[in-house]
Parts: structure tokens; sequence; C-alpha cells
């Protein structure tokens, strides 16, 4: 089964070993890191890639690799906090909404379009910059751009469900509202939710690495992959490779996490199958 | 009809004004105020000097007051003065809005011109080299952070070919080519960009149309190929594509935020986030409220336009 669905879907094979590869090197940060993220080393500013530094160092001589390695913490950390505060919150709101239908879900509509009026960059900033500039803030700031998205899928699936014919029988056999909620709608809109969460981490990703490119991230000397990218713009006819192998890093994730939506919505979706 | 644009546009203030409180909250939970930025730290601790600027910026008075106030300006055409220029916040967006909505339509333009061909195609070709090829570009487009790619544009410019940028903006009236030549990098990079999640809407949505059967009677009828990928194809596909537009017109307004401040362009994007910085609050709010104003201008223009592209379309409303 699992190896049918290796060869039947290489790019989310692909994609989840990539992710997997990233999480674990991020956890494992402090271990297998060559250098001290934070040590500065005069003798070695700006260098470029070699066999030491295999990416070379910053203006400070510090190693790119282990702030790459270090920074996947904080980037990775905000992106799955953000949808994940996002997520559960946003769902629950959505299935809410969606069951009980009526004034709630009119007055709970209207809170997520005032949302949805903002352009999301726009919201991150000002909500980043208005809380004041941390990694937390700015996953709080993620956070509420993604809420509404994930209300309106929960809901209008939620509403699918609900009109199907074994909700109309659980009701009928007099199961409780929170029961019919919890133990029948929920694990049925969970594969949507999962495809919807993955292509929010990739935006989440990308809004953070935004934020923290703007300055309204991590402060140093912690960094994310934005800020480390935004670091080295300054010196990017010196030492492009600091540039560069952030944005590349950024690239990877977020490509990967596209493709595991893709590929989870291709594998879930019966239409789709070959 | 009408009566279906009135109640939208009215729907469209009552959540501009929902979103001007919530922009007002947020501004004023900004650690720091213009205060203790104009005077520094020393300054600030002198009461009587921050107590007279406080009572000049009005900040003494009661939030709601201030909120209040604020919004009556609003209703009368007035959003205050910038706290830095003095200038009126009207003006200085007047002033920058021209450069922000070129490269906004020029990107959509773009990502259109992109994204729509290749998803045709991608969806009539599925599963070869075409479709993947494709596919494959559009997830870069989408994956590859817009202030990068300006990053690497600026860089390859300026190192092989000492090229840099325009950063002024000239009227596209008085000098035409002057302007695109400061429009067009970013119009390219967000148009790329863009172009990923039209092409992705495009692919689905043809896949589906070209199922139908429909698409089988025009193909026994012996239609050209590229008549019917058009007439019943694109044109039955166009409502998807149409609200993938809407939402991307929001992204690239604040995707113009990063690509104005990449290649220091005098745009609104750049203005709010250096308005932010400086806690010029009332720029800040006059500006956040007209780009907000404008997306749910676009979002209305949209779902009019349903009704335009798909006769079977009745709006809510509408008798």
């Amino acid at each position: 089964m699992i190896r049918r669905t290796i060869t039947s879907h290489p790019g989310l094979a692909i994609a989840a070993s990539v992710l997997f590869a990233i999480t674990i090197a991020a956890l494992l940060a402090p271990l297998i890191s060559p250098f001290d993220p934070l040590a500065f080393d005069r003798e070695r500013r700006l260098t470029g890639p070699s066999a030491d530094h295999l990416l070379g160092t910053d203006r400070y001589g510090r190693d790119q690799l282990s702030r790459l390695l270090y920074g996947a913490r904080i980037s990775l950390g905000v992106a799955a906090g953000s949808v994940g505060v996002a997520l559960s919150i946003g769902a629950t709101v959505g299935v809410i909404a969606g069951y009980f239908g009526g004034k709630i879900d009119h007055v709970l509509m209207r809170i997520i379009d005032v949302l949805f009026a903002f352009p999301p960059l726009l919201l991150a900033i000002m909500l980043a910059a208005s809380l004041g500039p941390s990694a937390r803030n700015a996953a709080l700031a993620i956070a509420v751009i993604f809420l509404p998205v994930f209300a309106r899928v929960a809901r209008s699936t939620t509403l699918i469900e609900s009109s199907k014919p074994y909700a109309e029988a659980v009701q009928l056999m007099g199961a409780r509202k929170t029961r019919i909620m919890g133990r029948h709608i929920v694990p049925n809109i969970t594969t949507v939710l999962a495809v919807q969460a993955s292509i929010a981490l990739a935006q989440a990703l990308l809004l953070e690495s935004a934020l923290s490119f703007l300055g309204l991230g991590p402060q140093p000397p912690a960094a994310s992959w934005g800020s480390i990218l935004g670091d080295g713009r300054v010196l990017l006819g010196l030492a492009p490779w600091v540039t560069i192998s952030a944005g590349a890093t950024i690239t990877i994730a977020v490509l990967a996490l596209f493709m595991l939506g893709d590929g989870l919505s291709n594998l879930l979706d019966p239409r789709s199958r070959r | 009809m009408t009566r279906y644009i009135v109640r939208r546009v009215l729907g469209g203030v009552a959540t501009l004004t929902a979103l001007s409180v919530l922009v007002f909250v947020a501004l004023i939970a900004i650690p720091g105020t213009i205060v203790g930025s104009t005077l520094g730290a020393e300054g600030a601790s002198d009461s009587e000097i921050a107590k007279q600027l406080e009572a000049t910026y009005g900040l003494d008075r009661n939030v709601f007051v201030q909120y209040f106030d604020w919004l009556w300006g609003v209703i009368r055409g007035d959003l205050g003065e910038s706290w830095r220029s003095g200038r009126p916040v009207s003006d200085v967006i007047l002033e920058r809005l021209p450069l922000t909505i070129e490269i906004t339509i020029g990107a959509i333009f773009v990502a259109i011109i992109i994204g729509v061909p290749l998803g045709a195609i991608a969806a009539k070709r599925q599963h070869t080299f075409v479709d993947h090829g494709a596919r494959i570009a559009a997830l870069l487009g989408a994956a590859i952070p817009v202030y990068l790619t300006a990053t690497l544009v600026l860089l390859v410019g300026s190192e092989n070919w000492g090229w840099v940028p325009p950063t002024g903006y000239v009227a596209i009236w008085s000098d035409p080519i002057e302007n695109l030549a400061t429009v067009i990098t970013p119009i390219l990079i967000l148009g790329f960009s863009s172009a990923a999640s039209i092409l992705r809407m495009t692919r689905g949505a043809m896949t589906d149309v070209l199922s139908q059967d429909f698409v089988r009677t025009a193909e026994a009828k012996g239609l050209r190929p590229m008549r019917i990928t058009i007439r019943h194809g694109l044109h039955n596909a166009s409502i998807p594509v149409l609200t993938v537009l809407g939402v991307e017109a929001g992204v690239l307004l604040g995707g113009t935020v990063l690509t104005e401040s990449v290649l220091s362009l005098p745009g609104v994007g750049r203005l709010v986030v250096d308005a932010i910085t400086q806690r010029d609050y009332p720029v800040v709010q006059g500006t956040v409220l007209m780009i907000a104003g404008m997306f749910i201008a676009i979002n209305i223009l949209t779902d009019l336009l349903y009704g335009l592209l798909d006769p079977r379309i009745r709006l809510e409303g509408d008798n």
C-alpha cells in the first residue's frame, strides 16, 4: 500500500521526505551544527563557501550553515505554531457556524469578512508592528491571517457533511449536537483541512520570512531564514552566498509544502485517481 | 442589479468601518508613540514638553473622542495631516497611489498572459511533459519569495551590466518610456509570482470543463479544437479563474509592499511600512483604509463580472 502510494505519487513522496529531513535537521540543530551560530570570528568574515564553512560566513564571521540550521527552528516553529492556532480556532468557529447556522453563523461570518477585507501581508505587517517585533508576535499575526481561511473551509464542508444522510441518521437516533459535531462531522472534514493546512504552512513560511525580512520578526541575535536573508541583502555584492543560501532554503521548504498539499489533495480526491 | 450593487456597497462600507476600528486599536497598541520617538529617551522624561506635544497631536484626548473625530473627518473626505511632514494625508496618498496601481494592474495582466494559456494547455495535454513542466514552473513561481526575486534581479543587473533600476516615479502621461522603465521590473516579478495560482486554477477548472458532455458534443460536431478550447472551455472555466484573480489582487497589493521596499520605489506599500516605523498614525490609517477599500471594490467588481460571464448566475437580491 505504502509502496504503491510512493510509486504512483512520486511528488508527494519527495516532498514528504524533504520536509522530514528539514524538520529533523531543525530539531537536531544543536547536535549537527558545525559551529555555534552566534560565535563571531573576526578572521573569517565574509568568506565564501569552503570545506570548513560549507555555506560560507556572514559579516561577523558566523557560520552560515549553522545559522540556517538554527534559523529553521524559528522559521518552522513560527509557521507550525501560527497554522496550528489558526487551524484549531478557525476550524472550531467554522464547524459551529456551519452546523448551527442562523444568527451565530451570520455574526461569525461577518467578523471573518472584515479580516478578509485586508490584503494578507498588510494585515500581518500591521499586527506584527502593533504587537512589537518578535518571533512569537509574528506567529500571532500570521495566525490571524489564516483564521478566516480555515473558518470558511470548515464551515462550507460542515454544511455539506451535515446535510448528508448519515448525519441526519445520527441526529434522528437522538445523538447530542456536540457528539454529532465531534464524532461525525469533524472526522469527515479533516482531509480537506489537512490539504488546506499544508498550503497554509507554505504561505505562513513565506509570510514569516517577509515579516522577518522587514525587521518585524525575531530580533538579533536570534534569526529566522527571512532575517538572515534580509541581513545578507545589505552585502549582496560582497557576499551573495548569504542571500542565495537563505533564499534557496526558504524556496525548497515552501516548494515541498506546496507539493505536499497538491499530492495530498490528489491522493485524497477519488476523482483524480488514475 | 442596482439593488444588488447598493447592497454590496453598503456592506463594503460597513466592513470598512469595522476595519477602521481594528486599525485604530492596533495603532494604539504599537509600543512607543510619536512623542517618544520625536523627543528621544531624554526628552520624553521632560513631561512638560511631552505634554505639549501630546496636545498638539490630540493624543491627550479620550480614545473614543480621537476615533470619532478621525471618523468624522473621513466622512467629509479629510484624512487628517501627516504628523511627520504636516501635509494632508490624502495628498501624500494620491501622490503615491498611481505607481502602486500601475504595478498591481500590470502584474495581474502579466499573470493572466502567462497563467491562462499555460493552464489551458496543461489541461488539454494532461500528464504529458508540457503539463508537468508548466506545473513545476508554476510551483516555483509561487514558492520563491518576491523579495528574493527582486533582490536577485538587483544583484544580477548591477553585477553584470552595472544596471540599477530607476527609483523615481514619472507619471505615465508625462514620459511613458521613463515610466515603463520604472514599473517593468516590479510588474514582471510580481506577475510571475501570481501566474502560479492562476495557472493552477485554470488547469483545474479546464480539466473539469473539458470532461463534460457538451465538450464531447462539440468535438463530435467537428468543431476545430482551438475553438472548443476557447469558446467552450475557457469561457466556462472563467468563473473560478476570476475568483482567484480577485484574491490575487489582494496578494499583489501586499506584495507591492515588499517589491517597493526592495527596489526603493515611492509607492503606497512603502509608504505604509515607513509610516509604521515612524509612528505616523494618520498616514497609516489613511493608507490602510484606502488599500482595503480598493480591495473590497475589486471583490465587488469580480462578483458583478460573474453575472456578465455566466448569464445563469443570478446575483442575490437581484430580481
